[in-house]
């Protein structure tokens, strides 16, 4: 086995519990849902959408940093001959996996059990479509700003609080608002991942949204990486 | 070839506003188990982990294997075996998965010795890590460093949190596997009664500076002890290489340690009173003269 792949194996074998766990909790969720029939399909579609993009993340994001901080279990990885760049790439890798697969799984089970019944099957993939560019981009934003918590807790905290923050800026829509021309842009959908989840937006605006939140996604990843490195060398 | 495996000049390393090192020199001979100790929050730790390329000095060198450490870390890991203090591994993993990873990061993982070694540890390798004992943990981690058969061994406070028998037996092994290995070990602890019955050379850490260096031998043959009847006029100050006064208001003895204690030196402490006996020191206190002794304060014995 290379050092790469050891480095895959282990953290994967390490988020294996959290994974399943989501998957099988959302799973379960669309499955019985739909099978039951106990709500419209719009409701169950969206509960695990609400999981897939909210929950789902948050809880893989407390397990890639912070349960190792807890566990004090990431100075034995460091004396290895591995740099924590390395380390800190494949721990964001196997993050972005652990959040698409329960929402990928899911919108594959929706699509059969319900697929043009209630709502279109389109409808369906876009909904869960959009759960995992959100759920990804909320990961990242509470590794790499929970990245000296020393607890899990502490971490799933500073998650809910960057929620929060999102949240604020898209009750404030009226003071991001922006016409150009003919159309209203509002900027709090473009500059939080919300807007990834208006289904009812322009092209434009998504389009817009994406390329936002791809810069801002990748911006924090550099900064995510130097944190971490400064992290580690700092012996704290 | 150099005959230094561990140079250190001028090490000086922050924690934010806090000097952690400042300012250490250090050379440890290869082949040799160099004893390196100092109080808790002296330094010990810091100094390893820089030599590892884990923490950034703000000024001076460190070089190990003739590899300049700041430059080339990986390469500096893969030819040293870490054991690091209190060393907590993946719980998760069993003792044969946790062996196969660690393997993976060095190609010169030596899987026939690793099995040897499992075999004399007497490590189970379908037991989990997190059910292992503190004894057992001790003897994974000194396996998982071992392995790739390294030319110099980094051990961190191997020990603690071993009970003092199996600390004695990890210590008789470790020391007695090295040993035939001729491999250099550079050993870190605060506990002197381990490290002085091993180690070749010692250092002494105090403040994040090294306050004494030399061999073990020469450190027990150079420290003394004099127990002297002083003058009244005597002034403590005026020894050279004075480490600790004591003295007894009782019997109105003082007790002096002093380093590199030479005829000359014990003519010229004569001068300020009559030697009554010369005492050798333990290791144990010896460090305690460097590290806690008063240079000519007066105290009770």
């Amino acid at each position: 086995m290379s050092p790469t792949k050891a480095l895959f194996w282990k953290e994967w074998r390490q988020m294996q519990w959290r994974w399943i766990f989501s998957l099988a909790m959302c799973c379960t969720i669309v499955f019985v849902g739909l099978k039951t029939r106990v709500l419209p399909d719009q409701m169950i579609i969206l509960f695990s959408f609400g999981i897939s993009a909210f929950l789902i993340p948050l809880f893989i994001a407390m397990g890639l940093v912070a349960e190792e901080r807890e566990q004090d279990s990431l100075r034995m990885q460091l004396g290895l001959p591995v740099t924590a760049r390395q380390i800190y790439v494949v721990k964001m890798a196997i993050g972005t996996l652990a959040v698409a697969i329960p929402a990928v799984v899911c919108s594959i089970i929706a699509l059969l059990m319900a697929g043009n019944r209630e709502k279109t099957s389109v409808d369906i993939i876009r909904i869960y479509g959009f759960a995992v560019p959100f759920g990804i981009v909320f990961m990242l934003w509470t590794v790499v700003f929970s990245m000296k918590r020393k607890t899990q807790w502490a971490a799933a905290l500073t998650g809910m609080v960057i929620l929060a923050v999102w949240v604020f800026l898209i009750i404030c829509e009226d003071v991001f608002l922006l016409e150009v021309g003919e159309v209203h842009w509002d900027l709090s959908l473009i500059i939080t991942p919300f807007g990834f989840l208006e289904a009812g937006l322009d092209k434009g605006h998504w389009l817009a949204t994406s390329i936002v939140q791809s810069i801002l996604a990748m911006i924090l990843f550099w900064w995510g990486m130097r944190r971490f490195s400064m992290l580690t060398r700092s012996g704290r | 070839m150099n005959e230094y495996v561990i140079q250190i000049e001028g090490l000086h390393v922050r924690y934010g506003k806090y000097e952690a090192l400042g300012g250490v020199d250090l050379n440890v001979p290869k082949g040799s188990i160099f004893g390196f100790i100092g109080r808790n929050g002296a330094g010990k730790t810091t100094t390893i982990k820089t030599l590892l390329g884990l923490l950034t000095p703000r000024a001076g060198s460190c070089r190990m294997l003739g590899l300049d450490v700041q430059k080339q870390p990986l390469e500096v890991r893969k030819r040293v075996g870490y054991m690091a203090e209190d060393q907590q591994m993946y719980g998760w993993m069993t003792v044969d998965e946790i062996i196969r990873w660690v393997g993976s990061f060095y190609p010169a993982w030596d899987s026939t010795f690793v099995s040897h070694l499992r075999e004399v540890l007497q490590l189970d390798l379908k037991q989990r890590v997190k059910n292992l004992s503190k004894g057992q943990n001790s003897k994974l981690a000194l396996l998982l460093a071992l392995g790739h058969r390294p030319q110099l061994v980094i051990l961190d406070d191997p020990t603690l949190g071993l009970d003092p028998i199996a600390r004695k037996e990890f210590l008789r092994y470790v020391i007695s596997l090295l040993q035939n290995e001729g491999v250099t070990v550079f050993f870190s602890s605060h506990l002197l009664y381990e490290i002085e019955p091993v180690a070749d050379y010692i250092a002494i850490l105090d403040k994040g500076r090294i306050i004494k260096a030399d061999k073990t031998i020469d450190l027990r043959e150079s420290v003394r002890k004099l127990i002297i009847e002083p003058n009244n006029t005597c002034d403590w100050r005026q020894i050279q290489g004075l480490l600790d006064v004591a003295v007894d208001d009782g019997t109105r003895h003082a007790a002096i340690t002093v380093e590199d204690c030479t005829p000359e030196k014990k003519v010229n402490i004569q001068t300020m009173g009559k030697l009554i006996r010369e005492v050798p020191l333990n290791l144990d206190e010896i460090f305690e003269a460097y590290v806690i002794g008063n240079r000519g304060e007066r105290k009770p014995l």
